[in-house]
């Protein structure tokens, strides 16, 4: 077989592009391969893995009859689903959050640049220090925030209590898109939005002011529409991220709980693999959550694309 | 393996002058991977290879100065043998040592926490040290407290060497008890003397907010339930190990006794999973005049210059217990040095080792000898103190990992399972009758299963 010429240049690139390519060959895809292999077998790490068959498929997705009805084989697995879905409610809040900064960030005032640098700040910072800092914020006892909310009962004179924040099954799972809300608000998000909206022609706002477009107005018509693309693309980024989510907050601030109710299926996969022994299980979990977010991903594409102007 | 193939397929359709360019890339490719990953093995070169030895524990800087010390005491005592310490930093530990064990890397020698060594040592993981012992006559295995030797034990198997070890006990803050008025705790304490000065040590502001708690604890793992449960004389499985029965009245009153502590009387904080990891600071703060935990707290405490503190054994229900908690040092079942791992388990789990987490506050001694000298129960640089005799008392009755885990099922799963069980139960979504009964019903599926494999 002959291969096409390529030119010097294109050699050039190709060399240098090599290192990241076996990179990904050695540890992404050969990884992501081999835990499609382990999902059908029984691996506890430590002795060799076992061929199971569907095994693992059976055991999460299937149900079987107890009293006469029907009662998921694992039903540990399906509330943990419904507490991943919960937690991408942030996500449009979050969208809409990060546009309102964006706005603000795009204006033309004295020391802007330095506040952009401040709301990037929980981007950069170690998630560990991020989450540990919402715990104390959230002490129900000692915490800013419960504090607060005492003192400012104070003021108008009612008897103000805050919320167990994290220890509650109501308030767990908002208190954890509170959080994610701040650490995302003047992340990448707002930066993209930044860029985006730096990017608008001055033109159409000028001929919408022609038109009498008040400012509410140029928003919907101008702005909106043409920074569709970077909504569109932050959206789909959200929800791959947002369902593959919540490890790092379970582990360092609620353990999952309580009640399991801050425990995602990212989190479930950490505890079946490194703390169950249950490497093939977690592997399984780990491909049904690749189909499902690949799915939704389609169609996103599929259907959210048309309100995409280009 | 694929990089080098694509590599040899590029550089093979290659001409000319460019192949030289080619093989240059190739080279420094190849030369990256190797230092990068690959570059483990060797040790070809030179005089005959001396035996290396790598040896593991969590990484914390104070401890990490004295392995390596015991590391080069080692090497000195046995010339031709050389060590290298790794020291795994963060909470990873577990992950890596696994990540290790699957890539069949895994360091001759590891520590071990007590709760891992039994799917450690079942799955075959961990050398059995019996017969290296039986070769080694001059060493002292009595010496070892039998209490521990037990924990580590397995079917007949001695699997692993202590290399800390503590009871849990009552710290109190001697301050705030006198400000109270309120008697020191004693050995005779039981559940009521403990509520009664709890409640006296509680503030609240006018709000009814809590500003000082009479005790707190930690309840994020089952065996922190295990001690009012068993205390209370129920227990978790029977006697044979074949059925979990943990849905007792005795275990019931257990539990519904800790939750008013929390609810009814809010004289200790909110009981939920791993919030409590915040609870030794409250002691640490004075924010909390009692606080239930192990010697290792104490390395803590003594940061506390303003903190008067001492310890008492925890109040008793119907019987007395404890946890006894401890790492080991194991060796790896594929290490190609076992007698050489051995000789440096020795070393590390010895006096040196056990007087320096001693000294530092953070174990108990695991070694009779050094328990009965004067050095632990009395350290006059730490004049405060002076009854650290207590965390030994409570071996007695202490009990071991090994003795509430059933053997076939793991340990973070099964207290997964009690956890989220009596959380539906702390925060009300089911009375302490149904949330024992699904932990029963969970782990004898966990139990059934097992069996069936």
């Amino acid at each position: 077989m002959r291969l096409p010429h390529l030119s010097h240049e294109a050699r050039t690139a190709y060399a240098f592009l090599l290192p990241n390519f076996l990179g990904f060959l050695l540890f992404t895809s050969l990884p992501v391969l081999a835990s499609l292999g382990l999902s059908f077998m029984e691996w506890d790490i430590l002795t060799p893995p076992r061929f199971i068959g569907l095994d693992n498929f059976v055991r999460l997705l299937g149900f079987h009859t107890a009293q006469g009805r029907w009662v998921p084989n694992d039903p540990q697995f399906w509330y943990y689903v419904w507490n991943t879905i919960y937690l991408l409610v942030g996500i449009p809040i979050g969208i809409f959050g990060s546009l309102g900064l964006a706005i603000v960030m795009n204006q033309k005032i004295p020391g802007m640049v330095f506040f952009r640098t401040i709301f990037f700040l929980p981007t950069i910072c170690s998630g560990v220090a991020v989450f540990l800092l919402w715990k104390w914020l959230y002490n129900p006892d000692f915490g800013l925030i419960n504090t607060g909310i005492a003192r400012f009962g104070d003021l108008i004179g009612v008897p103000l209590k805050g919320p167990n924040w994290l220890s509650s099954v109501a308030w767990a799972k908002l208190a954890l898109v509170l959080m994610n809300f701040w650490i995302g608000l003047g992340g990448y998000n707002a930066v993209l939005y930044l860029a985006a909206l730096q990017e608008i022609p001055q033109q159409l706002y000028e001929a919408a002011q022609i038109d009498g477009a008040n400012a509410w107005q140029r928003f919907w018509t101008v702005t909106w529409p043409m920074i569709s693309p970077t909504t569109f693309f932050i959206a789909i980024m959200g929800v791959i991220i947002g369902f593959q989510g919540g490890f790092m907050a379970a582990y360092v601030m609620t353990g999952g709980g309580p009640a399991g109710s801050t425990t995602t299926i990212e989190y479930y996969i950490y505890n079946n693999a490194y703390r169950w022994f249950q490497m093939g299980y977690a592997a399984s979990i780990a491909w049904v959550l690749f189909i499902v977010v690949f799915v939704i991903t389609l169609i996103n594409w599929r259907y959210g694309g048309r309100s995409v102007h280009y | 393996m694929n990089g080098l193939n694509i590599r040899m397929g590029i550089s093979g359709r290659s001409a000319g002058s460019s192949a030289g360019r080619w093989a240059a890339w190739s080279a420094v490719v190849v030369l990256v991977l190797a230092a990068s990953g690959c570059g483990q093995g060797g040790g070809s070169s030179g005089k005959p290879a001396a035996v290396k030895l790598v040896y593991m524990a969590p990484g914390f800087p104070l401890y990490d100065q004295v392995r390596i010390e015991q590391g080069k005491r080692f090497e000195q005592a046995h010339p031709g043998i050389r060590t290298q310490f790794q020291a795994v930093a963060g909470q990873g530990y577990r992950e890596k040592l696994l990540t290790q064990f699957a890539g069949g890397s895994a360091p001759d020698v590891f520590f071990i926490r007590d709760f891992d060594l039994p799917q450690f040592a079942q799955k075959g993981a961990i050398l059995p040290l019996d017969p290296l012992i039986t070769n080694d006559p001059a060493f002292q295995r009595d010496d070892i407290y039998p209490q521990l030797l037990d924990a580590y034990t397995f079917g007949e198997t001695l699997y692993a060497l202590p290399g800390s070890s503590s009871t849990r006990v009552l710290y109190y803050n001697k301050r705030l008890f006198d400000e109270a008025g309120v008697a020191y705790p004693t050995a005779e304490w039981t559940w009521r003397e403990f509520l009664d000065a709890a409640k006296r040590l509680t503030k609240r502001d006018e709000r009814g907010i809590v500003a000082q708690y009479g005790a707190s604890f930690y309840l994020d793992s089952a065996d922190g339930w295990l001690i009012w449960i068993l205390q209370n004389g129920g227990s978790l499985f029977d006697a044979g190990k074949t059925r979990c029965i943990i849905n007792s009245s005795e275990s019931r009153e257990a539990i519904e006794f800790v939750k008013a502590l929390s609810q009814e009387h809010k004289v200790v904080p909110g009981l939920m999973d791993q919030l409590n990891q915040d609870n030794y600071q409250l002691f640490l703060s004075q924010r909390a005049a009692m606080f239930i935990g192990g010697r290792w707290y104490t390395l803590n405490f003594r940061t506390a210059s303003a903190l008067a503190w001492d310890v008492a054994p925890l109040p008793s229900g119907e019987h007395r217990a404890t946890p006894l908690d401890s790492h080991g040092w194991a060796i790896s079942a594929h290490t190609k040095h076992p007698q050489e791992a051995w000789e440096l388990v020795k070393q590390l789990v010895g006096p040196d080792g056990v007087r320096f987490v001693i000294e530092v506050g953070d174990s108990m001694p695991t070694l009779r000898s050094i328990a009965q000298s004067p050095y632990f129960p009395v350290d006059e640089r730490y004049p405060q103190e002076q009854h650290n005799q207590v965390f030994l008392d409570a071996i007695e009755y202490a009990f071991s990992p090994k003795q509430i885990m059933h053997p076939q099922i793991e340990w973070y799963q099964m207290s997964s399972i009690i956890n989220t069980e009596i959380d539906k139960f702390l925060i009300g979504q089911l009375s302490a009758e149904r949330a024992l009964q699904a932990v029963e019903d969970r782990l004898n599926v966990l139990i059934d299963e097992a069996g069936g494999a």
